[in-house]
């Protein structure tokens, strides 16, 4: 998870993302955010995300961007 | 075969006719036979087009489905000597193959429909730059037709390619079923565009005579009627008036172009979302539920709200298939990345920002006619929309210096007037005879302004297409189509209200609003109804 929050806070340092879990219901992050978050975590993490990735829900709370990591993780 | 000929409603009602006494497993075979006569009634030579791609789409879609199965069989094989890497080396493999596939199919898809609607275009800049450099040579034109509904069916069948490439669902086997898919008549026209997951699979399922589906679907084919004979081809007259001479002939002024804007965005979206009404409601009385394809964008707030409730199945294709793949690709997220670090997070986020709406925007452009006028409003488009989020920051700043409320009624009244004016003048962009008009007109929007005109004082804006009786009739219908939209915003559902009513008042408000486009639509034996805008796309 820190690796994570690390990778997050590179992108937006504004946003409290260890307490958030509405990010985009709230429209804290938009779609160009969700674009460098996605570049970040391919890089980081070696995995591939797709425009079928690109749900809301995978994107509300650093928690759901965690699962969606681990779970391309997996799948590779 | 128009939507709105009486023609069209006899070949409607046996078909649904045909529909429901048919068994249910035929049900499919009588929407496809159907489809293909609804087609060729529209050129024999049109059919030779949708066959053609049909096929290919098919087979193609077959072709990355059995890469994807035989990958998978041999992972199963190797079983327990399976290592990681080994399965990952061999998805990538073959992800690599399918992606080849995928990207000369729909380049092949691309090509035909570019070249089939655009050749003679391009070969008519050829001739003119042989004519401007003098040299004495001409490329002789090419006798082609556009098949009916050519856009549409070629941009369903690249997003089958598409997500089948993805893997999102498994390629249809059964090549009747897939050819229904490409030719269902009532959204071949003009749309809306369909996905297979969704109305692929309607499609091939059965369904049961339901008295709620005939009479939601004919309720809003009634919509439709209203919006394209009523209010759609009343206005065109306006719209035609202002736009068809050059401004430099001095005919009009600032207030008049200005009568003739809301007139043509009043003729557009009653000829095209009136036409998917038409559609809609078709396939609803078959128990079939196409996309949404408008919300109400006369309350837009932004350019990017106005997009997501204008023509949005289109929307949606280009979100999935252009915009995000854009702002996911490796340069764009690359250079996104650089500029971050260089330049701080505001910097990284303008590189999608700016690049994936110049290509969505330049790509709606040309899909709409390659000529400086679209393409000029589909930058138009994508600057502002740009524009807009590198602006949030000022925006915000503004807004907390400035003490604006902006849940407040005003404040989006305000925003709906400001999108509007910035419609406008995209509409002027493609309206106008020429690019060099179009400057004209908008800088005379907005300098040379005549109240009297406006508002009726003179009675010169009854010189304009229309006569002061059917301005009345305008005025009027067109308060209906707004107050219906304001019932909407407001999360009313007008169809399911109406069904709450007493019968009597019910029947009699429906049979009244027949009668009214009876009496009132532009319509009859002699006339000839125009043809829908977005036919032609």
């Amino acid at each position: 998870m820190e690796k994570l929050l690390e990778i997050l806070k590179s992108v937006r340092d504004d946003i409290d993302f260890e307490n958030e879990d509405k990010l985009i219901d709230n429209e804290i992050l938009d779609s160009f955010d969700i674009v460098s978050i996605v570049g970040e975590l391919c890089d980081a993490y070696d995995i591939t995300i797709t425009v079928d990735d690109m749900e809301p829900e995978n994107f509300n709370s650093a928690k759901a961007i965690l699962a969606l990591v681990e779970r391309l993780i997996d799948e590779m | 075969m128009p939507f709105t000929s009486f023609r069209f409603f006899f070949f409607l009602a046996f078909v649904i006719f045909a529909y429901y006494v048919v068994p249910k497993k035929f049900q499919w075979f009588v929407l496809l036979v159907s489809s293909y006569a609804f087609y060729l009634y529209s050129g024999v030579e049109n059919v030779f087009f949708i066959v053609a791609t049909t096929l290919f789409t098919y087979f193609s879609g077959l072709l990355m489905q059995s890469m994807r199965n035989k990958n998978q069989k041999k992972i199963e094989a190797l079983g327990e000597d399976l290592t990681v890497d080994k399965k990952r080396e061999l998805k990538k493999e073959v992800a690599k193959k399918i992606h080849t596939v995928q990207v000369i199919t729909v380049l092949i898809n691309l090509g035909t429909l570019a070249s089939l609607k655009y050749l003679n275009l391009l070969l008519g800049s050829v001739n003119d730059m042989f004519m401007l450099f003098r040299w004495d040579a001409s490329v002789p034109f090419v006798n082609l037709i556009v098949p009916l509904g050519l856009s549409y069916y070629t941009f369903n069948s690249i997003g089958y390619l598409i997500d089948i490439g993805r893997g999102k669902y498994a390629a249809e086997k059964h090549l009747g079923k897939f050819a229904l898919f490409v030719s269902f008549f009532p959204s071949v026209v003009q749309g809306p565009l369909n996905r297979f997951a969704d109305v692929g699979i309607q499609l091939q399922q059965p369904h049961k005579l339901e008295y709620d589906n005939l009479k939601n679907g004919a309720l809003l084919i009634l919509w439709g009627l209203f919006k394209k004979l009523v209010i759609a081809d009343r206005v065109s007259a306006i719209a035609s008036t202002v736009f068809s001479s050059s401004f430099a002939a001095g005919e009009y002024n600032g207030s008049q172009i200005l009568f003739g804007v809301i007139a043509y965005s009043f003729q557009i979206y009653g000829d095209f979302s009136g036409g998917t009404d038409i559609t809609r409601g078709a396939a609803q009385m078959m128990g079939i539920e196409l996309p949404l394809n408008f919300e109400r964008p006369f309350f837009s707030t932004s350019l990017g709200d106005f997009w997501k409730r204008w023509h949005m199945s289109l929307g949606a294709w280009m979100r999935e298939y252009v915009f995000y793949p854009v702002m996911l690709c490796r340069p764009v997220s690359n250079l996104s990345k650089k500029m971050r670090k260089k330049h701080g997070s505001y910097a990284g986020k303008m590189v999608p920002s700016v690049a994936a709406p110049m290509v969505v925007f330049f790509l709606i452009g040309i899909w709409h006619g390659v000529t400086s006028q679209y393409v000029v409003n589909g930058l138009y488009n994508a600057t502002l929309i740009s524009a807009s989020v590198a602006m949030v920051p000022v925006y915000n700043k503004l807004i907390e210096k400035l003490h604006i409320n902006t849940e407040a009624f005003s404040y989006r009244v305000f925003q709906i007037l400001r999108t509007t004016v910035l419609l406008f003048i995209s509409r002027i962009i493609v309206k106008a005879p020429s690019l060099h008009d179009a400057g004209l007109m908008i800088k005379a929007l907005f300098t040379s302004v005549d109240f009297d005109f406006l508002l009726g004082f003179n009675g010169e804006i009854y010189k304009m297409g229309v006569s002061q009786k059917e301005m009345s009739l305008i005025i009027f219908s067109v308060l209906i189509l707004l107050v219906v939209g304001v019932l909407q915003e407001n999360g009313m559902k007008i169809r399911e209200t109406l069904a709450k009513q007493n019968i009597v008042f019910r029947w009699a408000l429906v049979l009244a609003f027949v009668a009214f486009i009876l009496i009132f639509g532009v319509y009859g034996p002699d006339y000839n109804s125009s043809s829908f805008i977005y036919g032609n796309f």
